[in-house]
């Protein structure tokens, strides 16, 4: 029976080797033909539960099964096994495989010593319950699921959460996790409590920079998606899936059907962040609610302080130019003077603050010899009640304490009876009287100087004081008074003409609600969020137009619209009933769009963008007519942008769509000004004091709650995949093109491998998934179903791929050797029978693989490296043998242990280990990067010339960035992160010496190895050099190579010995 | 034969089988590689198209190698002007642009390209005259290029496969849009090796302003062995590691790797018959001689004051000083027998258009910038190569990743991406010259006539190298990987 099998298994493997053997060999063809058995590929074909084959070889004595597997092929090839290698080597090549760093001189003496029988499984034993497994290993899974911490393609941009992925698989690696269990935990770690584990999704590059174009948005998505199920079928399947995007698989049983059943499983799953679900989530996330709700509460207290938007004319007159203008006129000779540059108060940058206005003007001017003489006049030219703002340039000790301000009324200077003295101020001082007078040229703020009736012919004369002092000009400011009011409320020292009734009122009108014209220029609009007031007006419409943004099409995340009310609600929310219509939407964006605006939800992610530069409006119908007092808007809540943001701007509310009244705008807010490193977003500026102390507090406790809210909300985050609850359909795409759709796609997996596609009713499902699952979205349903038809026991595939990438980092080369791909266009292995042994053990141990092993659990990646290191194939010695090479030059036969050059990150490390350098505490975390810092748009990585401790942590936890190589170790053929690389080339070439003899980082490793020989052997140069062998080579040196040194040391520094034993080849290769 | 007890290896392991072939083919080296070209000579007669796989060993990837048939071209020079420089305003000449200026674009209403909405038709924005014998009508943009008409032969039909900076710059270096695809460069060091041992194979020289969008992976090998990566220097910047710091003395830095030799020398006489171990001792050699020769191709002392002034590379503009230097380096890295030396004009990192032809918003001012810098260093370097008899042997190809739209966007003087239609010129050993190829239709938005893709271009390189595209693979995750997918024809109307 057994001949049987072995024969047909000939056949298929001669008739696939058929194209490279040429035309004089025998074609098998009819047999193949005639066996339908034989016609379904052998990876697909269920695994084969062999005893293993029967053995004898007096001289070599087999430790293991995999022994008898291997004995069997030499035999068949006439080839012997070698003996077992010295200890020492063995040691080391044990180091290097398992955790990738060289044992120390004094674990080489006690394993040396050791004389117990079980030496060597106490080494194994120890090893693989070391911290350094997981990291050296994880190296070969991130590798096999093009894992790295940068986008890709033009911006390059890295993904500072990325890491959590990389950490999920060493501390997977270090526990032993079961492979099964690993499988599923990266296509549901959402369901299964290990959210980081998704990451695998999302590990691939991903385009970041996007485009109106349908064409390019949707292709983009295409290959994200392409590259999800095209890295599934790779490395949990070892077939390429991805080949069957534009048809069906040329090669394997996949139809184009299946690849889109499978992206139909993964179609939930969007680039990006996503929350941890750490233990104390839902308490966090509970406790920002109700701190959110208060926050919503006392905004709306707030809201009551708030300055009412002003909606009549507000005219400003700079004094400059004053010459051939109207409506200024030079009396006297004067002298511009600027604002100093700085962002104190009345500096050029003064930002503002809660108190005072931030400088909205450049310039003052500047009259001497100025007593009792008019200087300068304002002539506005209008007519209508407004109130007067004054400004002057102020702070130096030269300046007069007693300048006039003066109300001309016929506007002929030579007769004074018409003329009323506005103000009478001190130019040392701000216009709040306070500042100590030195040698400044500040800007003096606004004087309140009262409301007043002004014709066209009035004009406003600036006028000495009564000593001989410099007077300043500054800007003037009217704002027109609301029509129909009597009332001017105002609190400034000014009097005015309008001024008698408010007397009376203002005492006791302290409700601020109430609070009158008197303050007239708002705060500057910013990006996060901005109060509009104004008194209540009944609405069924409200229209929010905008005409100018700092930059691109407007952004708005979220208008509000509260109703005048005592507990004033949210109005504008699409869920009370209120509809939104905008001029365009920004196309073909999942993230901008209409019904974003009203949602109640903030954030860049949420929000409508117009489809015009600069301009667009939103209208927004509520469900009834309704008093309305506040409108609240901002670009991002979330602080993330400052661009999009509207800085001019009108509100609008209607009762019916042809009579609309403007009830705020961006007229009266201060300029805006990029530059301006902060604008006060609220300001007590006009309120009396026991206002402004109420208004105060109250801003303490918002920063106060905004600060728990921030802290609270201050997830840890993963770049593990952002998943949507019911996934978009799938179409299949003809040739691929996603402009192509053809029928709709239901998800499922593989059809050549017939096993029940269920996301709970498999009976393979880890107890876990039914226990977490309880209320499972589409989209988890649809990962679930997935991982649980991967990881069915009946699934020939995941363990043979598996056993044999574990194979293959052991020995340097696979069973099969085209480890992620085990179709028909892959490789066939070398030892199937051995493979399939060893898938079997993996999913069902059957074997204790050595007198330590406690009990090996099903699927046990640990089980299969004990198997592995304990056989005496692993054992042998890695000499060559002349009759053998000629026979099999590669070792696949296993005649030897195949010495391998080591890889970049285990000579990396073991360089640091060495020096004494390496740092094995940082163990985990966000990764170290070899670059310097940069924040450029398209990311820039200049290598880095220093190195210090954070870059001595293991080579694994070196911030992977996609197509930027590490400068020294990056040319040991290190992958780039663009594709999957389950296996590394092992090239020598010239740059690989540049970089180890000349790069920074080595140079200076060579000087720390020196530092530490000095420290640890002393000053003897014999037993500097005798260390030194013994930390590189494991090995003391001979005579030759002690007097070599010497004369090098002695003439050159021990640096100089350093670096050449970390370029030698001894230290270097794996034996 | 040996190969025919591997039955494990795949079918692709069978031609590429490293060591093992190393070890094979080490005496008979010769015998392989006759023997492949017989094969690839037998396979044209039969048209197999069956790979034919180069017979390089990761201990000397280096070695030169045959092509598969008889090449034109030794060595491959690619100029790219990173941005997308506009073929409207400079090489691709559309009368009825001209007359048609200010006019919509036909059926343009609903039109959104990569940045949105597109305005009017607008006219270059600079002027077309008949240039050389033949005529050829080139703007006043580009002057010292433009009295070289006679000697280019212009692709006015490219089209390209994304209307985005980056997956586009993949496309026209690598022949994939998506990331992690070797570029052109790493599959033409795969397939010949390089004729100097003493330089890298394949010279990547970045613009002086910084690297271009995709960066590195412009020379990235890809999953092709890292060996075949380019190696990126130009005149501000060296190789990096090339040397020792200075706090290392020579005699110090010569003593540490004698001593070096000396301990390897010892470690193989210990293991007698490991390959490995000696290619790496080989390596160290070459590294040596590298040192030496990198030093000596950035050294232009040797250089007239006459070349130096052809290039401009003391030129009043730093910054075409600076780029005419790494034209003269181009030049003397081809004329030492670097296989593939690519060239950049235009980087990314000074932020958007400030440093590469990407004229969006106006186009007009961005590009008076650029043009002075890349034009008559540019000029000079084809000047010299001509001059030298270099072109004899030296394939030059001008390229950027896309066109620009006919059309200037809303709002702006400036043109959006366009990848339906767009100019490439190549010169040198086995094109035309003074030839026209394709074109686009009469306002110059798509490529009508001809149809050129970008797989075409790189199965017309390889063709002139002596390569046939279709059979130049690599096993890569289940495929024969080519530099042009499943696509491409080369296009033999511009062969000469």
């Amino acid at each position: 029976m057994r001949n049987f099998r072995n024969f047909r298994g000939f056949i298929v493997l001669f008739v696939v080797a058929l194209p490279a053997l040429g035309a004089d060999t025998p074609q098998p063809a009819d047999s193949l033909k005639t066996n339908s058995e034989a016609e379904t590929h052998w990876s697909l074909k269920p695994i084969a539960h062999l005893q293993p084959p029967k053995i004898s070889n007096r001289k070599w004595k087999a430790r293991n099964s995999v022994d008898n597997f291997v004995l069997t092929k030499l035999a068949e090839s006439k080839l012997s096994p070698s003996p077992e290698t010295s200890r020492r080597v063995l040691i080391r090549r044990l180091y290097s495989d398992l955790i990738g760093l060289p044992p120390t001189p004094a674990e080489v003496t006690a394993f040396e010593q050791d004389k117990s029988p079980d030496a060597y499984e106490k080494l194994v034993e120890r090893l693989l319950a070391s911290p350094r497994y997981g990291e050296r290993w994880a190296q070969h899974w991130l590798d096999a699921v093009r894992f790295a911490e940068s986008h890709g393609f033009e911006m390059n941009q890295p993904r500072t959460n990325a890491w959590r992925y990389r950490d999920y698989v060493i501390a997977a690696l270090n526990s032993d996790k079961p492979y099964n269990r690993f499988v599923l935990e990266q296509f549901a770690g959402d369901v299964l409590g290990e959210d980081a584990a998704t990451g695998f999704l999302v590990a691939g590059p991903w385009d970041q920079v996007k485009s109106p174009d349908p064409v390019l948005t949707a292709g983009q998505r295409a290959d994200e998606l392409h590259d999800m199920v095209s890295t599934t079928g790779s490395a949990f399947l070892g077939l390429t899936v991805g080949c069957a995007r534009c048809h069906n698989h040329k090669f394997d049983p996949i139809p184009q059907t299946d690849y889109y059943a499978i992206k139909a499983c993964l179609a939930g799953v969007q680039h990006g962040d996503r929350k941890l679900n750490t233990a104390d989530l839902a308490v966090r996330e509970r406790e920002a609610n109700q701190a959110k709700g208060k926050l919503r509460n006392l905004e709306s207290q707030l809201a009551a302080f708030e300055p009412l938007a002003h909606t009549g004319r507000l005219l400003s007159f700079e004094p400059e130019p004053s010459f051939a203008s109207k409506t200024l006129r030079l009396l006297k000779p004067g002298k511009r003077v600027s604002y100093p540059e700085g962002t104190s108060r009345g500096e050029r940058d003064d930002p503002g603050d809660l108190e005072h206005l931030p400088t909205a003007t450049k310039a003052f001017l500047a009259f001497s010899n100025a007593m009792n003489a008019d200087v300068f006049a304002y002539q506005p030219g209008v007519d209508g009640r407004f109130h007067v703002w004054l400004s002057w340039g102020c702070g130096s000790q030269a300046n007069a304490t007693d300048a006039r301000f003066i109300l001309d009324r016929d506007g002929d200077l030579s007769s004074t009876d018409d003329q009323t003295e506005l103000a009478r101020v001190n130019q040392q001082r701000f216009a709040d009287a306070t500042g100590e007078a030195s040698d400044k040229k500040l800007w003096s703020g606004f004087y309140d100087a009262g409301a007043w009736q002004l014709a066209g012919s009035n004009k406003i004369l600036l006028r000495g004081g009564s000593i001989d002092a410099v007077v300043t000009a500054g800007s003037l400011v009217l704002s027109e008074e609301p029509p129909g009011e009597t009332l001017a409320l105002h609190r400034g020292s000014g009097g005015g003409d309008l001024a008698a009734d408010a007397e009376n009122e203002s005492d006791h009108n302290h409700d601020p609600v109430s609070r009158g014209s008197g303050y007239f220029m708002r705060g500057q609009v910013n990006a996060r969020r901005n109060v509009e007031r104004f008194a209540a007006i009944n609405a069924k419409y409200l229209r929010f137009t905008i005409s100018r943004t700092t930059d691109a099409e407007p952004c708005i995340d979220e208008l509000e619209v509260y109703t005048a009310e005592s507990k004033p609600t949210n109005l504008a929310l699409a869920s009370a009933g209120t509809k939104s219509l905008a001029s365009s939407v920004f196309p073909n964006s999942d993230i901008h769009k209409l019904e974003h605006l009203n949602d109640g939800k903030y954030g860049n992610s949420r929000s409508w963008i117009s489809n015009e530069r600069g301009k667009g409006w939103v209208q927004l119908e509520f469900p009834r007519e309704v008093a309305i007092n506040r409108v609240v808007w901002g670009r991002d809540r979330e602080q993330q942008f400052t661009d999009r943001l509207a800085t001019e701007y009108r509100i609008e509310v209607a009762t019916n769509t042809n009579e609309w009244h403007l009830v705020a705008s961006s007229q009266d807010r201060v300029p805006y000004s990029g530059g301006r490193t902060s604008a006060p977003e609220f300001s007590v500026i006009g309120l009396a004091p026991a206002d402004a102390a109420a208004a105060k507090a109250l801003l303490k406790e918002r920063s106060d709650l905004e600060q728990q809210i921030k802290k609270l909300t201050d997830y840890p985050m993963a770049y593990a995949g952002v998943l949507t609850n019911q996934p978009d359909p799938v179409y299949r795409l003809q040739r691929g093109d996603p402009m192509q759709k053809r029928e709709i796609i239901e998800p499922a997996a593989l059809s050549a491998i017939s096993l029940p596609f269920k996301a709970a009713d498999n009976p393979g499902r880890s107890p876990a998934v039914a226990a977490d699952a309880t209320n499972p979205t589409e989209d988890q349903l649809r990962r679930l179903a997935l991982a649980n038809w991967i990881t069915s026991p009946s699934n020939p595939l995941p363990a043979r791929v598996m056993v044999n990438r574990i194979w293959q980092h052991h020995f340097g080369e696979g069973i099969v050797s085209t480890p992620s791909d085990f179709g028909k266009k892959g490789a066939r292995p070398s030892h199937p029978e051995l493979l399939d042994w060893l898938a079997s053990e993996f999913m069902k141990p059957s074997v204790r693989a050595s007198s330590l092993e406690s009990s090996a659990e099903p699927w046990s990646i640990k089980h299969i490296h004990r198997l592995i290191v304990l056989s005496a194939a692993y054992r042998q010695s890695s000499a060559a043998r002349p009759e053998c090479t000629k026979v099999d030059a590669g070792s696949r036969l296993i005649w030897r242990y195949p010495p391998q050059r080591l890889e970049a990150e285990p000579l990396r490390d073991s360089i640091l280990a060495i020096s004494g350098k390496l740092d094995l505490e940082g163990a985990g975390g966000p990764g170290f990067s070899p670059f310097e810092p940069n924040d450029n748009y398209v990311r820039v990585y200049s290598a880095k010339k220093q190195f210090g401790p954070p870059e001595f942590r293991r080579m694994v936890y070196m911030s992977k960035v996609r197509m930027q190589q590490d400068s020294t170790f990056g040319a040991f053929d290190c992958p780039d992160g663009g594709q999957i690389a389950p296996k590394r080339m092992r090239s020598v070439t010239p740059l690989q010496a540049l970089n180890l003899l000349n790069s920074d980082f080595l140079l200076q490793q060579a000087d720390f190895f020196a530092e530490r020989l000095r420290k640890d052997a002393g000053e003897k140069i014999d037993a500097q050099i005798r260390f030194a062998f013994e930390l590189c080579y494991g090995r003391p040196p001979d005579t030759e190579e002690l007097k070599a040194s010497r004369t090098l040391v002695s003439k050159d520094g021990l640096p100089m010995l350093c670096r050449a034993l970390f370029n030698s080849n001894e230290f270097i290769f794996v034996e | 034969m040996n190969r025919d007890r591997d039955p494990y290896l795949a079918n692709a392991g069978r031609w590429l089988l490293n060591r093992r072939d190393f070890l094979r083919f080490g005496g008979t080296g010769l015998g392989a590689v006759a023997l492949t070209a017989l094969l690839a000579e037998q396979g044209l007669l039969a048209a197999d198209k069956s790979p034919i796989q180069p017979q390089w060993s990761p201990e000397n990837p280096s070695a030169p190698r045959t092509p598969h048939f008889p090449a034109k071209a030794k060595n491959v020079l690619v100029i790219f002007c990173s941005g997308a420089l506009s073929h409207l305003d400079v090489w691709d000449y559309k009368p009825e642009l001209i007359k048609r200026d200010g006019q919509a674009l036909p059926e343009s209403s609903k039109l959104v390209t990569f940045q949105g909405e597109n305005g009017a038709l607008a006219k270059p924005l600079w002027e077309f005259k008949p240039r050389g014998k033949s005529g050829k009508m080139i703007s006043d943009m580009l002057p010292h290029l433009a009295d070289l008409a006679d000697d280019l032969c212009f692709i006015h039909s490219m089209t390209a496969n994304s209307n985005t900076h980056g997956p586009a710059e993949n496309q026209m270096s690598t022949g994939f849009t998506l990331e992690g695809f070797p570029s052109a460069g790493a599959w033409v060091s795969y397939a010949l090796g390089t004729e100097n041992q003493n330089l890298p194979a394949f010279i990547a020289i970045p613009d002086p302003r910084g690297v271009p969008q995709v960066g590195p992976n412009h020379w990235n090998s890809g999953f092709l062995p890292a060996a075949f990566q380019g190696t990126a220097f130009n005149t501000d910047n060296p190789i990096p590691n090339l040397r020792p710091p200075t706090r290392i003395s020579d005699s110090a830095d010569l003593a540490s790797r004698d001593f070096l030799k000396f301990l390897n020398d010892k470690h193989l006489a210990q293991h007698p018959g490991d390959s490995q171990l000696s290619a790496r001792i080989s390596s160290y050699e070459l590294a040596a001689k590298m040192q030496l020769s990198a030093a000596e191709v950035t050294d232009f002392s040797s250089e007239s004051a006459t070349t130096l002034e052809l290039y401009g590379t003391n030129d009043s503009n730093p910054l075409k000083g600076r780029f005419a230097k790494n034209c003269l380096l181009a030049r003397r890295l081809v004329e030492r027998g670097v296989r593939f030396v690519q060239l950049f004009n235009g980087a990314y990192a000074m932020g958007e258009g400030a440093g590469n032809w990407d004229g969006h918003k106006t186009l007009k001012k961005q590009y008076d910038i650029h043009a002075p810098i890349l034009d008559q260093p540019c000029a000079a370097l084809i000047t010299d190569l001509k001059q030298r008899g270099l072109l004899d042997s030296t394939l030059v190809a001008f390229v950027t990743e896309f066109g620009r739209m006919p059309t200037f966007q809303k709002d702006a003087t400036g043109r959006d991406h366009n990848p339906h239609g767009f100019t490439v010129w190549i010169t040198g050993a086995g094109v035309k010259r003074g030839f026209s190829y394709g074109a686009t239709d009469d306002l110059g938005y798509k490529a009508v006539d001809n149809v050129a893709t970008i797989y075409d271009l790189h199965a017309t390189i390889l063709h002139l190298l002596g390569l046939d595209h279709e059979r130049l693979t690599f096993y890569h995750n289940g495929t024969e990987r080519r530099l042009t997918d499943v696509h491409g024809e080369v296009l033999k109307e511009v062969l000469a």
